[in-house]
């Protein structure tokens, strides 16, 4: 595909950018907003050092040069703002705020239908014209499980620093208890919401039962003042799957399944099981043998209720 | 003279023009006008236009006074605006950006990254929120290059020759599809289209797309034209309860009262007196996933074949587990 419109966006967008700092901008810096390397960047440079009136003199020329390792625009001749938003940037902005809008808490979701809305009215008249087709044409789908009362709580909790208890049912346990929670911040992975606490533990917010605003002791504002969770590294934890726990809470279970035989360390056995289940036969448990016998008989349990002619109990 | 200096150079005389310029008068600066058969330089300078257009660039022809007829580019329809954007805006519109950026399928992660420079922000964490996009299995999310293909198919509303492998299926499928809409769930990219093959709209993971050749006669024409009652929402939210398997039955489920609040939320219904659930299905295989997936917390009570559906998955799960399956 041409280069062309690529090009013709970036120089558009470089030239007021760049003209809007007197003193440059670094080659790199440009380079990385231009999505380009340094050498392509300074390719483009060259390719665009006498834009202007082609019959004019010198002076009716865009000047960007490159001097040492920043670029600098001295006349930029018109080009003093970056065109509005084109398709492809109004679709890039709308879906990167499309979990917000369409499967965020109450209040981030209008905030961001609003922010969506004001962003819209930027978008070039071709993307202005399309109109719904990019505004309710790509959108991010949540779990949708979270009951909405739940998640207004918590993000009044949070902006508040306020704490909050509540029934919370522990998959990996398979256990339900009493909480109470500093939430310090909301993350959302793959469209389900989770509520990060003052110590760092994270609660999915689908697994309240129950969840209420609570009145602040000093206990809760001194947890909440210590607090030093970074909530963006919380988040890369969990997308990615990694449980931090002590190394004793470990058990080295083994599984085989279609790629073989592996190891399947595990803090939670019920999760094991239940991520067994998900396998239809696909996988089974090895080690240890404690765990095996555990799974084998819950589903010698299972299978025990379907193995009469109606339901148990009856 | 290079076609990309041309065109900048075009959009510098036409937007500094005191007055509009005729197309005679730009004949006269721009030697590629000058040379050649008048249609195929009239054809030149459209071309030049539309291209103009696809980068938000206005150019107008005004004829209010016949005098001063001609060309100009409408700046103010061509250029951002100065926003102010307050701090919490900022801060949303970072921790949107952050995570779009951070997620290898997001489709047009380049453009994201100049629209924030427009606006002079950056994708900082603010802290308080963090959203995450990567999803467990990469190769599951669907090619980010794919998704943009489809995300332009779908603004121009340009036609898509699909190569499309169903689930388990071992035969590529082609079909000839409209693209409806594009949602991003659990981590995956779907999809909705009106298939031509069926006749029919439906959804597509793009990770089963192994390829997408969008149509490329008369881009600047729309194929289709979405229908006025299209709604992505409910397909985005499908449950596969409802996937079309067999014809609808109403099964019962009890739940222990315990974890009744998790089955009410998947059934958007409430438990009767006995903790007994009523769910409408139409793919009773994946509400016995679904019960599966609560182990000895729930059983499903009726109908007979969900029971017999039951017994075939765990006795599935037996072999497996005693390594005959």
């Amino acid at each position: 595909m041409s280069q062309l419109p690529d090009d013709m966006a970036r120089f558009l967008f470089l030239v007021p950018h760049v003209a809007a700092r007197p003193a440059g901008v670094p080659l790199d810096e440009l380079a990385e907003l231009l999505s380009l390397s340094s050498a392509a960047t300074r390719r483009l440079l060259e390719r665009v050092a006498f834009v202007g009136a082609p019959d004019g003199s010198p002076d009716e020329m865009v000047d960007v040069a490159l001097q040492g390792d920043r670029v600098r625009v001295t006349l930029p001749q018109g080009f003093e703002r970056p065109p509005r938003f084109r398709v492809e940037e109004t679709l890039a902005l709308l879906a990167a705020l499309a979990p917000l809008r369409d499967a965020g808490p109450p209040t981030l979701r209008q905030e961001a239908a609003a922010l969506a809305a004001r962003l819209l009215e930027l978008a070039s008249q071709r993307a202005s014209a399309l109109g719904t087709v990019l505004t309710d044409g790509v959108r991010v789908a949540g779990e949708g499980l979270e009951d909405p009362a739940h998640l207004q709580t918590l993000e009044v909790a949070v902006s508040e620093g306020l704490p909050v208890t509540g029934e919370y049912y522990t998959a990996g346990r398979d256990a339900l208890s009493a909480r109470r929670l500093r939430p310090v911040g909301l993350l959302q992975i793959r469209g389900a919401w989770y509520a990060v606490d003052a110590g760092g533990k994270v609660f999915k917010v689908e697994r309240f039962r129950a969840l209420a605003l609570a009145e602040l002791t000093d206990e809760d504002a001194a947890a909440l003042e210590a607090s030093d969770v970074d909530v963006d590294v919380v988040r890369a934890r969990l997308e990615e799957a990694r449980i931090d726990a002590p190394a004793k809470a470990w058990v080295a279970a083994e599984v085989e399944g279609p790629g073989g035989r592996r190891p399947f360390p595990t803090t939670r056995p019920p999760a094991l099981f239940r991520w067994l289940r998900r396998q239809g036969g696909a996988a089974r448990l090895l080690e240890p043998e404690d765990l095996k016998r555990s799974y084998e008989a819950e589903l010698e349990a299972i299978s025990a209720r379907y193995d009469d002619c109606g339901p148990s109990g009856t | 003279m290079d076609r990309l200096e041309r065109l900048l150079d075009l959009v510098h005389v036409l937007q500094s023009a005191h007055e509009p310029l005729t197309f005679s008068q730009l004949k006269d600066r721009f030697a590629d006008y000058a040379e050649g058969q008048p249609e195929a330089v009239r054809r030149k300078f459209e071309r030049d236009k539309a291209e103009l257009a696809r980068l938000g660039l206005v150019i107008r022809y005004h004829d209010e006074e016949e005098t001063h007829a001609g060309y100009l580019l409408d700046v103010a329809a061509s250029y951002l605006p100065k926003l102010t954007l307050t701090p919490e805006e900022r801060g949303l519109l970072a921790t949107a950006a952050r995570a779009a950026l951070a997620a290898p399928s997001f489709p047009h992660r380049d453009a994201l990254r100049m629209a924030l420079a427009k606006l002079g922000t950056a994708a900082d964490a603010d802290g308080l929120v963090a959203l995450g996009h990567r999803p467990l299995d990469p190769e599951g999310a669907g090619a980010p290059d794919l998704v943009e293909r489809l995300g332009r198919a779908l603004a121009d509303r340009k036609r898509v020759h699909l190569r499309y492998r169903k689930p388990g299926a071992a035969e590529v499928t082609e079909r000839e599809v409209a693209p409806y809409g594009l949602f991003l769930r659990a981590g995956a990219w779907y999809l909705v289209a009106h298939d031509g093959l069926r006749d029919a709209v439906r959804v597509f993971r793009v990770a089963r797309i192994e390829d997408a050749t969008v149509n490329a006669k008369r881009p600047a024409t729309p194929d289709y034209a979405l229908p006025d009652d299209f709604d992505l929402e409910p397909l985005m939210h499908a449950s596969p309860l409802h996937y079309a398997a067999h014809g609808a039955v109403a099964a019962r489920v009890r739940v222990d009262a315990e974890v009744a609040f998790l089955a009410a939320r998947w059934w958007g219904s409430a438990p009767d007196a006995d903790d007994v659930f009523t769910v409408e299905t139409t793919n009773l295989d994946a509400l016995v996933a679904q019960v599966l997936e609560l182990g000895t917390r729930a059983e499903l009570l009726s109908p007979p074949e969900g029971r017999a559906a039951m017994r075939r998955a765990l006795g599935a799960l037996r072999r497996g587990q005693e390594g005959a399956a």
